[in-house]
């Protein structure tokens, strides 16, 4: 079992030759390229990786997260407490950032985390009736100074229903996934059934057995758990812990007690099967970057070199250059093939992808109002009304994930757009230059496995997580659903009345006419829900894919300046060295060969540093 | 005129001779509405069930675990003699030896398949299992989706057959999707076969709500009140109370030799005892305490932490120091006190009521099973049952009772006081108008006849829906009934 601070020791040598690199480009003026590797260092250091607390209310997550971060800020309440999603995350000073809808407008508001309780707690914002979709709170925790962001969630099973299919449904955004369940009892069928459905939805779950302390026969409990799992397949095994004796342990630095509260096996747990996984990613990434930075260093230093030693072959170098710098000025620009396909790709999917939803949305109602015709009791309007949750929940996360998956394809396509273009480049230059384009956007890739491994993935969630655009699609995520869920709340059947009236009349026998006036509101109320829904969504996906498209344009208009940053310096050069006399080549050449010797000094250590980090 | 259990009796007589075949079904209808209320406990699973059924008898009859634990329906009834037996699916019977160890009753089931098994009956002769026969159910929810299946059968959720039980008792933990469901299906019943307020709820293991802190009870009792004024579970029963089951089960039942050992316990240096106390492990630390381990794990399991940390306080403070009033103690924080009034204000008054009608469900279930055999007498079964049911104002109140308590139909304030008195069980006629006890009969007569005009032009209000209607006719028929008392 390896500590939260020992975990980091592997990753260490990464970051320091990246840096060193960094340090390289900046002495050669290239404060761009630098920037980009201190910001993978920094993604290394602290990559954001998700971890969702969920599990029936009342079970110790809003505790659980308090004890993990050392810090109380979450409520916590012996009545139902947590009413509304927290996303708590490192941030250099303390900073809560409520967002939530009135009406039809957005708004985000600050907010401090003494105040926290009147956004996300059933006391200060009951059933959510402010209409919070998440709050943001940001702390200088050392803890979640390592990388990991919770997600504190409402407890699931309530009254308030659409928990459960709300919680689901963020699943394939998240990292991971802290199932808490108390010691007081064994697992209940709700609560397996749930594990089951979210084993497929997020690879790493990690299950809290909670309130060690209290209860005598934890052991048993646990055992007893650990049983029914594995009858049901789910390899999981139960973490003992206790947050009270956790957060005691905090107050007296007490390390006999925080040995007792079963924390360090979680904090094992959460650094060797959370972090350690998304490090790892970020480590490559960050050697990727490092050496497709270092070969763009290196590019300007040899043709600088070449027209030093070669002042015939000068002139030439320095125009080969300029046309390559030229050729990507143009790649730069709004008509260049790849930002053509980024806009067309976007429009397909789209169309794509709005189809299919209103498709799906279309065919729920259906089957609802025929279901309705054959309802009986007020029982059977509740189930109606959960399969109704369940169904739209699941079309909403098939949505988002398809506009992620997409969103990572269409990044693919460009790169061998780009991959093309390079040959195309390769046919202007003749000078021998390293031209390894493909490096710099694969090095990039989302997917480990490169670009070509990376179409095979539409279908695949993996590809999602840890990737940048993860905590973006969360925010979606998060931003859309608990409005869809607050729909879902108002059509709660028991809200409505609707369920008790239909049971207390007893369909079959009751006057026709009556009933068929509650199944014509039920109906309407079905439609109305869906309505409600496809507007919400509708305008969420429009907004997720115009960030789609934004991010992707950015991020290769970047790369592409870069590029073209790098050989017009090569041309500039390339020219200044053929006007040079003889001393001040001489001395150039000493300078240019030194800074080469210091490129490949800190290149060197890039690809055992990997490999000690990948072991 | 007669009540209408008295009714129901006399209706199983005249059903015998409609239908002679089924003489013998009849007879056990009539028996039960003969005897005692019978009252299940229900909840989902480890609820807390078997220890407050304990606690509510006073004796450690119900076997109780941390695991799933019960699996069989079981009848605890009282008797003249100590007899257990299975009745099995087959209609047969077998004796089921037991002992006593350690003052619980221990059941040998061994070689007996709980699929078998219909249910199973404890009788034993109790004061407290006078008036009402306790039934302990599997849990709700459980893994074990036989456990679950048998607690809806017996309570004959989603069939068209009446429920054996009369009333229930429904232990939840706080008030999850479940239990609203599983309530709101024995109501779905109740209300088809047109009654009842049959249904309270318990907010169980309160001492645990509170994570075992010492003001954990009242806590507990905040979180319960709070749910007693929830709209949606006061439209499924209409009571809520806080209890920790586990604490009264152990204050009826507390030993000498436990009290001894608390008493040890509790002359454990300040700072050590405060340790001990923090988690259930620190407890039962071998190093920390002269008393052995297996004598504290006893002592966790008895009761609880939070029992543990409310004994040692009274011990401390010498607020308490026999066993006697340690008892005290423990039952007092219990909160079986307020239970047991909820039973004897509640159920009991309506006890009679209760019994016709299930007695009458029973017999509607004899005129279906009939139907195949002979249609006519079927028919002329139904036919006087439903005469009967008609007749009986009883029933009418009760529902009535419901409906408004619900807020399936919502009056005023005013009203809805008015209704309540009116309808409460056992009350004088002076009470049930709200005027003066002693008043004359003249006065009497005088309040009854404004109320029925009050609520025939309630009655009238053409916004009424037909369960408001309904409600405003079944108070005036009652006002008139008290009319016609006092002339
Ligand atoms: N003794 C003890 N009490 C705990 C522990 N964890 C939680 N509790 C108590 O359990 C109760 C519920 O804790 P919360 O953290 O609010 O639980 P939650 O799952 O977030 O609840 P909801 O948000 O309402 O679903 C509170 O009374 C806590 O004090 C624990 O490890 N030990
Ligand atoms: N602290 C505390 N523990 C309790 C209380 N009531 C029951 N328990 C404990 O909870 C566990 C389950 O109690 P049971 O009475 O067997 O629960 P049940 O609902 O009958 O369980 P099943 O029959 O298996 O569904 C046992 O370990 C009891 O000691 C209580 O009021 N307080
Ligand atoms: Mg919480
Ligand atoms: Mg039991």
């Amino acid at each position: 079992m390896t500590s939260l601070a020992e975990a980091d020791a592997p990753f260490r040598p990464v970051a320091d030759a990246v840096l060193a690199v960094a340090a390289v480009a900046s002495e050669l003026g290239r404060d761009d390229l630098a920037g980009r590797l201190r910001i993978a260092v920094a993604r290394l250091t602290r990559p954001t990786t998700i971890v969702c607390v969920v599990g029936e209310f009342k079970q110790g997550k809003s505790s659980l997260v308090n004890a993990i971060v050392g810090e109380s800020i979450c409520p916590v309440d012996d009545d139902l407490a947590t009413s509304a999603l927290t996303l708590l995350r490192y941030g250099d000073e303390r900073r809560v950032e409520v967002r939530r809808t009135v009406g039809q407008e957005s708004l985000v508001e600050s907010s401090s985390v003494e105040d926290l309780g009147d956004w996300v707690s059933e006391a200060g914002n009951p059933g959510n009736a402010k209409g919070v979709e998440r709050v943001d709170v940001a702390v200088p925790n050392s803890l979640l100074a390592k990388g990991i962001a919770f997600v504190d969630t409402p407890g699931m099973g309530s009254l308030g229903a659409g928990h459960a299919a709300a919680t689901l449904a963020f699943l394939p955004f998240a990292d991971a996934l802290v199932f808490v369940s108390d010691a007081s009892a064994e697992l209940s069928a709700p609560e397996l059934e749930f594990l089951q459905r979210a084993r497929e939805l997020c690879p790493t779950v990690l299950f809290a057995l909670t309130k060690t302390d209290l209860h005598a026969s934890w052991r048993r409990v646990a055992d007893l758990n650990a049983g029914h799992l594995s009858h049901a397949d789910v390899e999981l095994v139960p973490l003992p812990v206790s947050s009270q004796l956790r957060t005691l342990a905090v107050a007296r630095s007490d390390e006999t007690l925080n040995r007792s509260s079963g924390f360090p096996a979680l904090y094992g747990e959460l650094s060797g099967r959370v972090l350690r996984p998304a490090k790892q990613l970020a480590a490559r990434r960050a050697v990727d970057e490092a050496q497709a930075g270092a070969t763009q260093l290196e590019t300007t230093l040899r043709s600088e070199l070449s027209a030093l030693t070669d002042p015939e072959a000068a002139a030439q170098t320095a125009s080969q250059a300029a046309a390559v710098a030229a050729r990507l000025e143009h790649l730069r620009g709004p008509g260049a093939r790849w930002s053509v396909l980024v806009g067309d790709r976007v429009v397909d999917l789209t169309n794509d992808v709005t189809f299919v939803f209103r498709g799906r949305m279309r065919q729920i109602t259906r089957d609802l109002e025929t279901e309705i015709e054959n309802l009986k009791t007020g029982k059977d309007w509740d189930e109606l009304a959960r399969s109704l949750q369940t169904q739209v929940a699941e079309a909403v996360t098939t949505a988002f994930t398809a506009i992620a998956a997409g969103a990572q394809s269409t990044r693919e396509d460009v790169v061998d757009l780009l991959a093309e273009e390079t040959l195309v480049l390769n046919a202007v230059e003749q000078t021998g230059l390293p031209f390894d384009v493909q490096s710099l956007w694969s090095g990039h890739s989302l997917d480990p496995q490169g670009s070509k491994a990376g179409r095979a993935l539409g279908t695949t969630l993996s590809g999602l997580r840890g990737a940048q655009s993860g905590i973006i699609m969360f925010g979606m995520m998060a931003r859309f659903l608990p409005a869809g869920v607050g729909a879902l709340l108002m059509t709660n059947p028991v809200t409505l009345g609707l369920g008790v009236a239909f049971g207390g009349m007893q369909i079959r026998d009751a006057q026709s006419r009556k009933v068929a006036q509650r199944r014509q509101q039920a109906r309407a109320h079905v439609r109305q829900f869906v309505d409600d829904v496809q507007f919400e969504v509708g305008n969420a996906m429009s907004e997720a894919l115009r960030a789609v498209q934004r991010s992707i344009r950015d991020e290769f208009t970047d790369r592409v300046g870069e590029l073209q940053r790098t050989y017009a310096d090569a041309s500039r050069q390339a020219t200044e060295a053929a006007t040079r006399g003889a001393d001040d080549a001489a001395r150039r050449t000493a300078e240019v060969t030194a800074s080469l010797d210091a490129i490949a000094a800190a290149r060197a250590p890039l690809a055992a540093a990997l490999a000690g980090a990948s072991a | 005129m007669s009540t209408a259990l008295e009714q129901a009796l006399d209706l199983c007589d005249r059903a015998v001779s409609l239908a002679p075949s089924r003489a013998t079904e009849i007879g056990v209808v009539r028996q039960r509405a003969q005897g005692p209320l019978r009252v299940a406990l229900a909840g989902r699973v480890k609820a807390g069930k078997s220890t407050l059924l304990n606690a509510l008898v006073g004796e450690r009859l119900a076997a109780t675990d941390a695991g799933e634990c019960t699996r069989i329906v079981t009848w605890f009834q009282d008797g003249s003699g100590y007899d257990v037996q299975a009745l099995l699916s087959d209609g047969s019977r077998v004796a089921i030896p037991f002992r006593r160890v350690d003052g619980a009753l221990q059941l040998q089931l061994d070689g007996l398949d709980a699929d078998q098994v219909t249910r199973l009956e404890v009788t034993w002769p109790s004061a407290r299992l006078r008036s009402i026969t306790l039934i302990d159910t599997p849990g709700l929810a459980s893994l074990d989706d036989r456990n679950s299946l048998r607690t809806r059968e017996f309570l004959a959720m989603g069939e068209d057959r009446p429920a054996d039980a009369d009333a229930v008792i429904y232990l939840m933990r706080h008030l999850h999707r479940a239990d609203a469901e599983f309530l709101g299906a024995f109501l779905d019943r109740s209300v088809s076969a047109s009654s009842p307020v049959n249904a309270v709820a318990v907010l169980a293991r309160a001492d645990e709500i509170g994570a075992c802190r010492l003001d954990a009870m009242t806590s507990a009792a905040r979180i319960a009140s709070r749910y007693q004024a929830d709209p949606v579970l006061r439209s499924l029963c209409t009571h809520v109370t806080a209890m920790a089951g586990l604490l009264a089960e152990t204050g009826l039942t507390l030993r000498e030799d436990e009290a001894n050992a608390l008493r040890t316990l509790a002359q454990t240096p300040s700072a050590e005892l405060d340790a001990m106390l923090l988690s259930v492990d620190a407890f039962c630390e071998p190093a920390s305490s002269e008393l052995t381990v297996e004598m504290r794990r006893a002592l966790l399991e008895r009761l609880g932490l939070y029992g543990l940390r409310l004994v040692v306080q009274e011990l401390v403070a010498a607020r308490a120091g026999t066993a006697t009033e340690l008892s005290r103690v423990l039952l007092a924080a219990s909160g079986l006190d307020a239970l047991r009034a909820l039973i004897d204000g509640h159920f009991l008054p309506r006890a009679q009521t209760l019994k016709a009608r299930s007695a009458l469900a029973a017999l509607r279930d004899v005129a279906r099973s009939l139907a195949a055999d002979d249609p006519a007498g079927a028919r002329a079964l139904d036919a006087e049952i439903e005469r009967v049911e008609a007749a009986i104002p009883d029933f009418a109140e009760l529902r009535t009772t419901h409906l408004v308590l619900s807020g399936a139909v919502i009056l005023s304030a005013a009203e809805t006081a008015e209704v309540e008195l009116a309808c409460t069980p056992g009350a004088t006629d002076s009470t049930r108008l709200g005027i003066d006890e002693g008043s004359t009969a003249e006065v009497r007569r005088q309040a009854a006849l404004l109320a029925v005009g009050r609520w025939r032009t309630r009655a009238s209000d053409p916004l009424n829906d037909s369960a408001t209607n309904e409600v405003c006719e079944t108070m005036a028929r009652t006002f008139e009934g008290i009319y016609a008392a006092a002339v």
